[in-house]
């Protein structure tokens, strides 16, 4: 019996010995998520020659730019791969009536600078906006810039009347002409006189009878949040443009800010223009206000009204000024108090499965352009579209492929108080078979996938087509998306951007399933182009996160 | 170790039929105690009833609250690791005192041997990690509280089987006496829930791993005193 017991005692150490257990937290990483932004903004920056802006300087302005930084939480802000990504300090949040304002300069070498207001609303967690840079060695269709030089007397001053006059061309018909009088002199942002022996005087004009002036329209759209008007209140609304133009000038090679008195400035305007004060094309006779743009406030601001006349046979506009800016010769039409409320009816889009629709609003009256936006769609989205122009407009949506899904005509948005319902035509892209990709991170020397991976932006193109071409295809949440954007019998490109990275992959098919380890080893992905860079990058990143 | 565990079990219950059938008469046999008990598994009462000098049947029931913090570092943030953990069982026991066959005095004739079964009422263990330090990111201070908490829930099934030893009946006064016993349950593997929020979710991923740390806490065990009554 007492070796039973001895057997028994040996028994139960052992089972005491079994406690001895691994370390409960063995291998275990607990990682703060570095997606700490409730409120981001997105920057497409475009090049109107199809170039690299990676190497514009960035620089943010207004009152709440101390609240923006870039998504490694640091106040250095850069172009990657076309895109420039701003957030907001997670501890701020905008609240009714009160949002988050702050502009966006860019400026670069050989572009004529470009100024972007930014709003973020309590519900805008995610906003896009694109920035056109205007290449001045390659002018876009429909813009026209001359410059000329002017030689000064003692003390910088202009001794005798001048007048500089632009030419048509390049899709534009219509000039501006700048005159200085006698005595003027030219003042740096100091306010200080320059004293400089020649002048240089570059004049911009932009054909506002296209649709196109809507992407080099400071402030990027025609409706805007806030427009200070004569009697300096500020108001939502609609510039309806009959001339634009961008005057900048050099006294040696001091910019010029400020004039000792004022100059002239004679804007020909489109002789199509529809004037909506008087429902008729414009005639010499009728009234027109004068706006011009303040890039430090990311505002335009009422300059002056005239009375439109003829030069050289086109209808035309004089305006005084003291400062240089870009001008617009308009007509203000308010916003509508109320958003206009819609509700998607998409079959094609149910399941879940979204589409980025663009929405644009254009004129009843003569179907200029007004504003355009872009709404993530499934089917029963509800959307409001604000800043709608307080006359006739018509509205029309559109796939990613630009195929027209719905057109809504609307004699009055203000009066359109109730949900409207929009029954979007099934896209082409709907045949596509629904992709969902799945991707997954190993830092080089472990054997673990990350287990927080990054929110990024993935972009696409087909193989062979231009850089410029690349399309999002949607944000990817913690390494997943699921898209209808993409045929399975087709080959793409990729480009992910992540905060200032980005990475390409080239000549891709998808299936209906795709999953993909980024890493260095076998039948890992670690990038077509400039594989080693991005090894040196994936390291980097690891390193910065602690792998 | 589970096939050991069941040959014991089953050797156990092989040598209290033995014992059974060599029963003898003794001195008076005390038939029923009730008792009180306090130890690793917590505290509670017990009742016995004694069917011969050498078997007895004993019923308990514990009830197990632990509370302990600590401070544990991942990836250079500092989480307060605050662990609860609450078993509560009914625990039903077959004794066989092997040199207890007339009633002895000696103290050999306290020892027992015990098996039986739980009923855990309650059998799991939690932890809330809680950061102890803002954030960092960039030159951006994230606030403590809005990084969020990781929970973790460990869960054990209900029913284990118990096996161990015992000291019966160390006589304390007329009535009174001491007990003590030395044994362990063995749960099933636990199941295992990660769960983060705010700027810790995402973290799921740390189950599978956490559960396979976990897969062998399956003994718990019971060193316990107690007292008795007798009557």
């Amino acid at each position: 019996m007492k070796s039973f017991f001895n057997s028994l005692l040996l028994l139960l150490s052992a089972t005491f010995a079994f406690n001895a257990c691994p370390n409960p937290f063995k291998d275990l990483e607990i990682r703060v998520d570095t997606n700490v932004f409730k409120y981001t903004a997105l920057v497409e920056v475009k090049s109107s020659a199809g170039l690299s802006l990676d190497n514009a300087t960035v620089t943010l302005k207004g009152a709440d730019a101390d609240k923006i930084y870039n998504t490694e939480g640091k106040k250095i802000f850069k172009i990657s791969g076309g895109l420039l990504l701003l957030a907001l300090d997670p501890q701020v949040t905008p609240s009714e009536g009160a949002p988050v304002k702050f502009s966006i300069d860019i400026t670069a070498d050989d572009y004529l600078p470009t100024n972007i207001p930014v709003t973020i609303g309590v519900e805008e967690t995610s906003s896009f906006l694109t920035a056109t840079m205007i290449n001045t060695k390659q002018l876009p269709q429909g813009v026209n810039l001359k410059t000329e030089a002017v030689s000064l007397g003692s003390g910088g001053t202009i001794n005798s009347p001048v007048t500089l006059s632009s030419s048509a061309g390049g899709g534009v018909t219509e000039t501006v002409s700048v005159s200085l009088p006698a005595g003027t002199q030219f003042k740096d942002a100091a306010g200080n006189i320059i004293a400089a022996s020649s002048l240089s005087v570059s004049t911009l004009v932009a054909n506002t009878s296209s649709n196109d002036v809507l992407s080099l329209f400071p402030g990027g759209n025609l409706a805007l949040p806030e427009i200070k008007t004569n009697g300096g209140s500020t108001t939502a609304g609609t510039l309806l443009p009959a001339a634009l133009t961008e005057i900048s000038m050099n006294a040696g090679s001091t910019p010029v800010k400020n004039f000792n008195q004022p100059i002239e400035i004679l804007l020909q305007l489109d002789p199509g223009y529809h004037n909506p004060k008087t429902n008729a094309v414009i005639q010499p006779g009728d009234e027109l206000d004068v706006f011009s743009y303040s890039a430090e406030q990311g505002i335009w601001t009422y300059e002056s009204s005239g009375t439109v006349i003829l030069s050289s046979g086109k209808p035309a506009l004089r305006v005084s000024t003291t400062h240089l800016t870009w001008f617009t010769a308009a007509s203000l039409i308010t916003a509508c108090t109320n958003d206009y409320n819609v509700k998607f009816d998409a079959s094609w889009l149910a399941n879940g499965t979204t589409h980025p629709v663009t929405f644009k609003a254009f004129s009843a009256a003569d179907q200029k352009q007004l504003t355009q936006g872009t709404i993530t769609v499934t089917n029963g989205t509800e959307a409001s579209i604000s800043n709608l122009p307080s006359t006739a407009v018509n509205i029309s949506f559109y796939d990613i492929q630009g195929n027209v899904l719905a057109t809504q005509n609307l004699l009055n948005p203000c009066s359109v108080s109730t949900l409207q319902t929009v029954s979007l035509n099934a896209s082409p892209v709907s045949n596509n078979p629904k992709v969902t990709m799945q991707l997954y991170v190993r830092c080089p020397g472990n054997t673990q996938k990350v287990t927080l991976l990054p929110t990024f932006y993935l972009y696409y193109k087909e193989t062979g087509a231009p850089a410029s071409s690349y399309k999002l295809l949607g944000t990817v949440t913690k390494g997943y998306i699921s898209t209808t954007l993409l045929n399975t019998s087709t080959v793409y490109d990729f480009k992910a951007v992540w905060g200032s990275y980005i990475k390409y992959a080239g000549a891709k098919t998808v299936s209906a399933d795709n999953t993909a380890t980024v890493g260095d080893g076998p039948n890992e992905l670690i990038g077509t182009r400039a594989g080693a860079t991005n090894l040196e990058m994936l390291k980097e990143v690891c390193s910065e996160n602690g792998y | 170790m589970k096939t050991s565990l069941l040959l014991v079990v089953h050797l156990l219950a092989g040598l209290g039929f033995a014992a059974r059938a060599q029963v003898k008469q003794g001195p008076a046999l005390s038939k029923t105690s009730l008792g009180i008990h306090a130890g690793s598994q917590g505290f509670g009462l017990n009742a016995a009833r004694a069917l011969s000098h050498t078997f007895s049947l004993r019923l308990s029931g514990s009830y197990a609250p632990y509370n302990f913090s600590r401070v544990r570092t991942w990836n250079g943030n500092d989480y307060d690791l605050r662990m609860k953990s609450e078993f509560s069982n009914l625990l039903l026991q077959a004794e066989y005192r092997p040199f207890n066959e007339a009633g002895e005095s000696g103290f050999a004739s306290k020892l027992a041997v015990t098996v039986g079964g739980a009923f855990f009422f309650q059998s799991e263990a939690n932890a809330k990690g809680v950061p102890t330090n803002d954030y960092t990111l960039g030159d951006l201070i994230i606030d403590r509280e809005e990084i969020g908490t990781i929970n973790v829930k460990s869960e054990w099934k209900s029913v284990a089987p118990y096996a161990g030893l015992g000291l019966r009946e160390i006589k304390l006064g007329r009535n009174l006496s001491l007990n003590a016993d030395l044994g362990s349950h063995y749960l099933s593997a636990p199941k295992v829930s990660l769960t983060g929020d705010k700027l810790l979710s995402g973290n799921e991923a740390n189950q599978e791993i956490l559960e396979n740390n976990l897969k062998n806490y399956r003994w718990l065990p019971v060193l316990q005193l107690g007292l008795s009554c007798h009557f």
